[in-house]
């Protein structure tokens, strides 16, 4: 898998940077999946306490500050994997954008990581594609990243051909 | 006329006169013989071996009996062979006389015709006393000619008289009967006959009713007559369309029993020689089927017994392995959602170069620095 993130797809015509508006409905695509699986979450420790003792089973009472860093988590752990394994998170898909790095290849797992804290921790850094003549965002500038349009399969990415 | 061995031998002569003469050239004895008289008449003998009557029967010991004939006849008839045989002795000097005569006229006439002279002298008379001359002799000759042909008609028995003289094996030995065949115009003597006058005089019914026509029939080798036949020959000069045409072969097939028929066939080898391929690739099935009528059909199949047999569960779960039903409703649905998504991705990709030409204006940005559009 690293050596197939490692090949470059190129940049052609159809490769163009993406808007700011397929990469903000793309954002808020992975923010409804990471309150899901949040939501999946404490259902899932729900389950657990109701198994462990159902006689003095009640819901959980989460704080927002631990929801806030649990949502946070997930959504770190859901765009790492997601852009390490196929440069694309669910909402990325749906409208066909692809993360690569400056080589032109699926970013590795740290660098997957790194842009997912700081897309997490500075989702502000996106409105900078609106005014960047590459469309980048901040954490684009900042780790010579670049999302493009890629309507291919989840597998295609890994093609060296474009 | 019967004889015996020891009796004596009568024989009459044309002339009347019977004579008795012995078998073995012997001599006859009185006490076989009878003579009588027919009329009552005296008979004698005189001079002891010839006995002179008038009609006298001379009777033989055998039964034979011979009539004599007065002496007065006989000398009439006498008078009459003399006068025939003088008649036809000179039968060869008049041919001659005629023929010297006819001759003659005949190049009296031709003389008369080339010469002029003689025309003139030989005209008138000369003719008028040679007529005179052939009327006398005709007028004197014709009586005694008639009479004399017609005495030896009546006393001659011409046919008994060539039974006994002429010899008809010996002349019918030196007859050409092909050469008298050859000259008979047998198609002149056919044409001449009346064949539907004589067809019409034939009683057809009674001839045949009295023929045996069983015994015929048995008497006769059908084998051998069919061995002779030749059929094949027979057949081809047959015009077998014509007689076909004129069969009512509705009335023959309608006559046929033909479960009968079918029962006595074994179809087995003759179904096995035919190439059951090469007809059905010459069958048109559409045609077939267009006018098959299937509602008796289907009305008469007993579907609830047909279905209990058929395995339908089985044969559902093979469909749908074919078929890879699954695999169609995923690709229907995911061919539904792709086309949702594309529509997506589309109007994203106007919207993105939207807002970029909008920051360009503001920000006085040319779009193809950008690298915005392709």
């Amino acid at each position: 898998m690293v050596q197939a993130n490692q090949q470059p797809i190129g940049r052609g015509s159809e490769h163009r940077p993406a808007g700011i508006v397929t990469r903000a409905a793309a954002m808020g695509v992975d923010m409804a999946v990471v309150i899901v699986l949040g939501s999946l979450v404490y259902v899932t420790v729900a389950g657990a306490r109701l198994v462990w003792s159902p006689a003095n089973f009640s819901w959980p009472d989460v704080s927002f500050f631990v929801t806030l860093v649990v949502e946070f988590t997930i959504a770190v752990l859901y765009l790492t994997a997601s852009w390490a394994m196929t440069g694309r998170s669910y909402g990325a898909s749906l409208l066909g954008l692809r993360v690569l790095s400056n080589r032109g290849s699926i970013p590795g797992w740290p660098l997957a990581f790194i842009r997912a804290v700081f897309c997490v921790f500075f989702p502000v850094g996106l409105a900078w594609v609106i005014l960047s003549p590459e469309r980048r965002s901040v954490q684009d500038v900042v780790l010579r990243t670049v999302v493009v349009y890629d309507w291919r399969g989840a597998d295609s990415p890994t093609s060296s051909k474009d | 006329m019967g004889t015996h061995a020891d009796a004596p031998r009568l024989q009459k002569s044309p002339l009347g006169v019977v004579t008795v003469s012995s078998s073995d050239n012997g001599q006859v004895s009185s006490d076989k013989l009878t003579v009588s008289s027919t009329d009552g008449g005296t008979v004698s003998s005189s001079d002891g071996g010839t006995m002179t009557a008038d009609n006298v029967t001379v009777s033989s010991s055998d039964g034979a009996t011979v009539t004599a004939q007065t002496e007065s006849d006989l000398l009439g008839k006498t008078i009459h062979f003399a006068l025939g045989t003088a008649w036809w002795a000179t039968g060869p000097i008049r041919f001659g006389g005629r023929l010297a005569a006819r001759t003659a006229e005949a190049v009296v006439a031709d003389a008369r015709k080339r010469s002029p002279w003689l025309h003139r002298q030989t005209q008138g008379g000369g003719t008028d006393a040679r007529g005179a001359i052939e009327q006398l002799i005709q007028s004197l000759l014709r009586p005694v000619i008639t009479r004399v042909v017609d005495a030896a008609l009546a006393e001659l028995d011409l046919t008994e008289l060539i039974l006994e003289n002429v010899d008809l094996d010996a002349v019918a030995a030196q007859l050409d009967v092909e050469a008298v065949i050859r000259r008979v115009d047998l198609d002149g003597v056919v044409a001449t006959v009346d064949l539907n006058a004589a067809v019409e005089r034939v009683d057809l019914d009674r001839i045949v009713n009295r023929i045996d026509i069983d015994g015929v029939v048995a008497g006769v080798d059908i084998g051998a007559v069919i061995d002779r036949v030749d059929v094949d020959a027979i057949v081809r000069r047959v015009d077998l369309d014509g007689a076909v045409a004129l069969v009512n072969l509705d009335a023959v097939v309608k006559r046929l029993d033909l479960n009968e028929i079918a029962d006595g066939l074994d179809l087995d080898p003759l179904v096995a020689k035919v190439n059951l391929d090469a007809v059905v690739d010459r069958l048109d099935i559409a045609a077939v089927v267009a006018r098959v009528d299937p509602d008796p059909v289907v009305a008469r199949v007993n579907f609830d017994a047909a279905m209990a047999q058929i395995d339908l569960i089985g044969i559902a779960q093979k469909i749908v392995d074919g078929i890879d039903l699954p695999g169609i409703i995923r690709d229907s649905t995911g061919s539904l959602a792709s086309e949702a998504v594309h529509g997506v991705r589309m109007q994203g990709q106007q919207a993105d170069d939207a807002v970029g030409q909008l920051v360009g204006r503001v920000f006085r940005r040319r779009a193809a620095a950008e690298g915005l559009h392709p």
